[in-house]
């Protein structure tokens, strides 16, 4: 995408979640029961345009949870409906870490097989991007280089100063929108704060990845069979909390419902999670992925290693939203963060092998 | 099997009966008759005490059992019922898992017979099982009381004779799916951050955790759930022994895995009845 980077100075938000909301239907991520949801927004909301904010993340607006994919009819032959997915969407204050999983999810829902229903959604959606001036104690996102700063693939994008904002126009889609609202351009001095304040949110982040992440591959086949794997999945509900948080899941499942009528009914699609034992269940009850240990490896590998093998694009963008989220208590084990930390999971994985002595693994063959 | 063949026009023909149980979940299809009015149609009532004065018709397609057993009659009665039943469904936390009649069988029968009847000899009553102790259950609907989107795929199911969807995963998921706060983490130390969810199946569409209370557990254990992590968990948010037993034994204190995490309070103390799973 090739684009005059245009910087324009916003006195409020509201003005522009004003002009927004004229063409789209306006999300953002607002307050919810002490926390923060994306939700549908109007010009008197409240936005909060912090790091990772919100506990579900964007994907769901593009991706629901819960999507009719038609309904079908026995009658004159089999009658098939499909929903129409015209409308208009805008997201308001997704940050930059969520922008870069809409990217993978790009791939995952694209290519060959392309999903429509993703597409449709997509192409109508204006992403109105937040850059992070502060960063969460849980994120890593600075270790993939998917924040604080979002540098491309954003319509508008927002950077909060100290007085006001800086509005970046990314896409045709952006200037259309802005065009309206007659704004000044940004000052030398509003520019330098922005890159500053970025600046000062990048060296804040402490969470590091221990393992650059080119080496991820190798580092995950070596350690394959590896005894921290075994009192780490021990510790873990298998909730699917973290799966289900994660900005880059894509798993669904679809069932069809009938009508009491029993001549009609709807194809439905709902988010599924490969931490759950019915998830790689098969005929007969077979399942691929049984013991608790391997829905756990297989969620670690996947996100920090498989799917950049399989799509080009890392399964991880640092949001830390597993780490937030993961219902498992931290303080028990002496750990720092909770169990589904994948900066933890590695550290653990590095640590000499004397000290798991006496742990026995069952022994599988890395992809 | 296909739904024409079964005996009543098409219709299922559906009794009801009632064991040890507060009729709450009885009471709930009368609320669906009112709510899915359509899936009722699916069924023709040839015995429903609440709803009707009609005598049996044997033998049914399709026997609802609610409440659990806890007198040797009710062994009886049930194993009349499993004859004349193509299938049998647990109707209830109570039929599914024992319910809350069974936080009883964590005391002495003597004890808890003492404390309501002056003359316990005349009492003949034993501890409260749910229904699969005795009869082959076909299907069950958990929760406390059953809920109405799974009651209508169970009955839409046998109506079109094809296995039901019953979730068998986490609270959490469905949890999480309603972008809730998640009340274990936020509400630290109080008595609603106790919750279940982690472990007890879904199905309920998280209604209670949806409305910020904590999950009691009412639906009974999920597919695999780690109770000993659970344990551990209450543990380390500064809960007492006695709050998880109690916890535990709410609802499904009758099933294997959560009978595991009540002994946690219990220890070698468990009643006899209890170590079998051990």
């Amino acid at each position: 995408m090739k684009s005059k980077i245009k910087a324009l100075k916003l006195e409020n938000l509201n003005i522009l979640i004003e002009a927004v909301s004229q063409k789209y239907r306006a999300y953002g991520p607002v307050a919810k029961d002490g926390e923060h949801a994306f939700k549908v927004i109007d010009p008197e909301s409240k936005l909060y345009l912090g790091c990772a904010a919100t506990m579900l993340p964007a994907k769901y607006i593009l991706q629901p949870v819960w999507q009719d994919l038609y309904s079908f009819k026995l009658g004159n032959g089999f009658q098939i409906e499909e929903p129409r997915l015209d409308e208009k969407l805008a997201v308001f204050g997704i940050s930059p870490c969520d922008v870069n999983a809409l990217l993978a999810l790009d791939r995952v829902f694209g290519g060959k097989f392309a999903d429509p229903y993703y597409w449709k959604r997509r192409e109508n959606t204006l992403i109105v991007a937040a850059n992070c001036t502060e960063v969460s104690k849980e994120s890593f996102c600075t270790s993939w280089d998917t924040g604080p700063e979002l540098y491309s693939n954003y319509d508008l994008l927002i950077t909060e100063l100290s007085d006001g904002y800086i509005l970046e126009v990314g896409s045709a889609k952006g200037e259309n929108v802005v065009a309206q609202l007659s704004l000044a351009e940004a000052t030398q001095d509003d520019l330098n704060e922005k890159t500053a304040r970025l600046d000062s949110a990048r060296a804040n982040t402490e969470k590091k990845l221990p393992v650059a992440p080119d080496n991820l591959h190798q580092f995950f086949r070596e350690r394959f069979n590896h005894p921290a794997w075994v009192p780490n999945s021990d510790a873990c509900f298998s909730c699917g909390n973290c799966t289900i948080v994660c900005p880059t899941c894509y798993c669904f499942d679809i069932r069809d419902e009938i009508m009491p009528s029993r001549n009609a009914g709807v194809r439905r699609s709902e988010w599924d999670s490969c931490q759950l034992l019915e998830f790689a269940e098969v005929g007969f009850r077979a399942n691929f992925r049984r013991p608790r240990i391997d829905r756990f490896k297989h969620r670690t590998i996947h996100k920090l290693s498989w799917m950049k093998q399989q799509y080009g694009l890392t399964g991880c963008v640092g949001c830390g939203r597993c780490v937030r989220w993961c219902p498992s208590w931290p303080e028990r084990r002496g750990r720092v963060t909770s169990l589904a930390d994948p900066v933890e999971i590695i550290a653990d994985l590095m640590e000499p092998l004397e000290k798991y002595k006496g742990v026995e693994i069952p022994v599988r063959e890395a992809a | 099997m296909t739904a024409s063949a079964n005996s009543n026009n098409g219709k299922v023909k559906t009794a009801v009966f009632k064991f040890t149980c507060c009729a709450g979940c009885q009471f709930a299809l009368l609320y669906f008759f009112d709510q899915l009015p359509e899936t009722l149609e699916l069924l023709d009532f040839v015995y429903f005490k609440m709803a009707r004065r009609k005598e049996l018709d044997e033998p049914y397609d399709l026997a609802l059992i609610e409440g659990g057993v806890s007198t040797p009659e009710h062994i009886e009665q049930l194993k009349a019922i499993r004859k004349q039943a193509k299938t049998l469904v647990a109707f209830g936390a109570c039929a599914a898992h024992g319910g809350v009649p069974s936080i009883k069988d964590w005391q002495r029968e003597l004890a808890v017979e003492e404390r309501v009847y002056p003359d316990p000899l005349l009492i003949n009553s034993i501890k409260v099982s749910p229904v699969d102790e005795f009869v082959k259950v076909d299907h069950y609907l958990r929760g406390c009381p059953i809920d109405e989107v799974e009651f209508m795929e169970l009955i839409r199911s046998i109506a079109s004779d094809k296995s039901p969807y019953i979730r068998e995963h986490p609270v959490c998921v469905e949890c999480k799916l309603r972008n809730n706060i998640c009340i274990l983490l936020m509400r630290e130390g109080v008595q609603e951050s106790m919750c279940l969810g982690p472990v007890t199946r879904a199905g309920c569409r998280a209604i209670c955790t949806s409305n910020m209370r904590a999950c009691f557990g009412c639906r009974g254990p999920m597919s695999n759930p780690n109770i000993p992590e659970m344990v551990r968990t209450f543990k380390a948010k500064g809960f007492s022994a006695k709050d998880i037993e109690m916890r535990f034994t709410e609802y499904a204190g009758m099933s294997t895995e959560f009978s595991e995490g009540a002994r946690a309070y219990y220890g070698r103390k468990a009643p006899y009845y209890h170590r079998k799973a051990a």
